[in-house]
């Protein structure tokens, strides 16, 4: 699924589906499964992944363990919280086949402020 | 200067007066397409018809347009002249600089939504990617493993819908289908488009009844046309039960007119048969309707480039 980062999203799948740490070479050996990476580009993403809060590390030795810093569901909470967080959607971005009541009422609040105060 | 005269007139007529033009275009029940394509089409036009004024203006006085005017009517146009004496001159001039202002802001405002929403884009594919599960298609569908019922599309490279698995338990798989298909709907016709150039005029214009309504009528039309093309596929009472179970009671006491306009009007027109197809509604009315909005443009574009030769 080109554009969409699938790497990122393979990698945090392995680490939430494991209970220990893993190092970059275990992570390499479980993507290389079905692909043919290269070391250095694991390395990338997890360093990526890590940049970016998604992971946690520790060095051991030479070595960095990286584990996934929630679980997936904590994670997927977050990320949606922030997906449907109304004020950074600048109307228009995003288009809901139906919303709730109290959603609606909040997001007319939000541009009855935003007209009085732009 | 007459013809740039009555091109930003109907411009600026458009946005200070056009506050009933929206719900005139809500009111006859064409088809939300047709709406949509004409409501663009009165946009469009009319800020083409200021800029075309504004090149009008700059002109030498032996524009095509001034030939063409004194052809047609060679005592009209002295007459004119005449009554309005050099002050009409300064009038149209100054209508023309604060209409092109207008404009700018207007197309400033399209630019800053735009771009807003590529940064929504960025964020929710950044986010998505990464904790939501892809099915594929042409407009993949990420699924969040969340309690909640939500459903919406998100327009870009790549365009998504992304629903929750709440959404997935709370409602039948042709309700399901019929959901997704609605928010395809969104990104094939490209209705985020038309929201932000809606959006951008009620920011550009606030004072503008026009653009106000605009921006409700828009909003409106969009999710009927969505709602239009997930019931050709899945039937409207199958969109129509999933508008149910998903637009949901307001907290106790909720007024019904405040979040429950849309969900209405939307029900009440997937109760009602889709018309059949009829010469008036599908080639008359549209025809019409994107004729009207595009005749400043037509005009100022030949009046501004026919070389004044062919007028004598």
């Amino acid at each position: 699924m080109h554009g969409l980062g699938d790497l990122e999203s393979s990698t945090m799948q392995i680490l939430w589906d494991r209970t220990e740490p893993a190092t970059v070479r275990e992570v390499l050996g479980e993507l290389n499964e079905t692909r043919n990476l290269a070391y250095t580009t694991v390395m990338t993403v997890l360093d990526n992944l890590h940049r970016k809060g998604w992971v946690t590390r520790h060095s051991q030795g030479r070595a960095y363990l990286y584990r996934a810093a929630e679980s997936r569901a904590e994670a997927a909470a977050r990320a949606l919280r922030e997906l449907l967080d109304s004020t950074g959607d600048p109307d228009g971005a995003l288009l809901h086949f139906a919303r709730s009541a109290s959603e609606h009422e909040l997001d007319l609040l939000r541009r009855g402020l935003d007209r009085r105060h732009p | 200067m007459i013809i740039a005269a009555l091109l930003v007139l109907v411009a600026l007529g458009l946005a200070v007066f056009g506050g009933r033009v929206p719900h005139a275009l809500c009111r006859t029940r064409w088809a939300p397409a047709t709406i949509l394509t004409s409501w663009l089409a009165l946009v469009v036009g009319s800020l083409v018809a200021v800029l075309c004024a504004a090149v009008l203006v700059v002109l030498p006085t032996h524009s095509p347009a001034h030939h063409l005017m004194r052809m047609l009517y060679p005592g009209l146009v002295d007459r004119v002249h005449g009554l309005l004496s050099s002050h009409g001159d300064l009038v149209t001039a100054g209508l023309v600089v604060v209409a092109t202002v207008l404009t700018g802001r207007v197309m400033v405002a399209m630019i800053r939504q735009a771009l807003a929403r590529r940064r929504v884009h960025r964020r929710q594919v950044e986010l998505l990617r990464v904790v939501a599960r892809a099915e594929p298609g042409v407009f993949p569908t990420m699924w969040l493993a969340h309690p909640s019922s939500v459903a919406y599309s998100v327009a870009g490279n790549p365009a998504l819908v992304v629903a929750t698995d709440g959404l997935a338990a709370a409602l039948s798989e042709a309700m399901v289908a019929a959901v997704i298909e609605h928010e395809r709907a969104h990104l094939r016709g490209r209705h985020h488009v038309l929201v932000g150039i809606a959006e951008g005029l009620a920011a550009a214009l606030p004072w503008s009844a026009f653009a106000r309504r605009s921006l409700d009528l828009v909003r409106l039309q969009v999710e009927l046309a969505a709602d239009r093309a997930a019931a050709g596929r899945h039937g409207a009472d199958t969109v129509r039960a999933a508008l149910l179970a998903l637009a949901g009671a307001g907290p106790a006491g909720a007024p019904a007119g405040l979040a429950c306009d849309w969900v209405e009007t939307r029900l009440d027109r997937l109760a009602r048969p889709v018309s059949r197809w009829s010469l008036g509604r599908f080639v008359v009315l549209p025809l019409a309707g994107v004729g009207w909005g595009a005749l400043p443009v037509v005009v100022g574009l030949a009046l501004v480039t026919l070389p004044s030769a062919v007028l004598g």
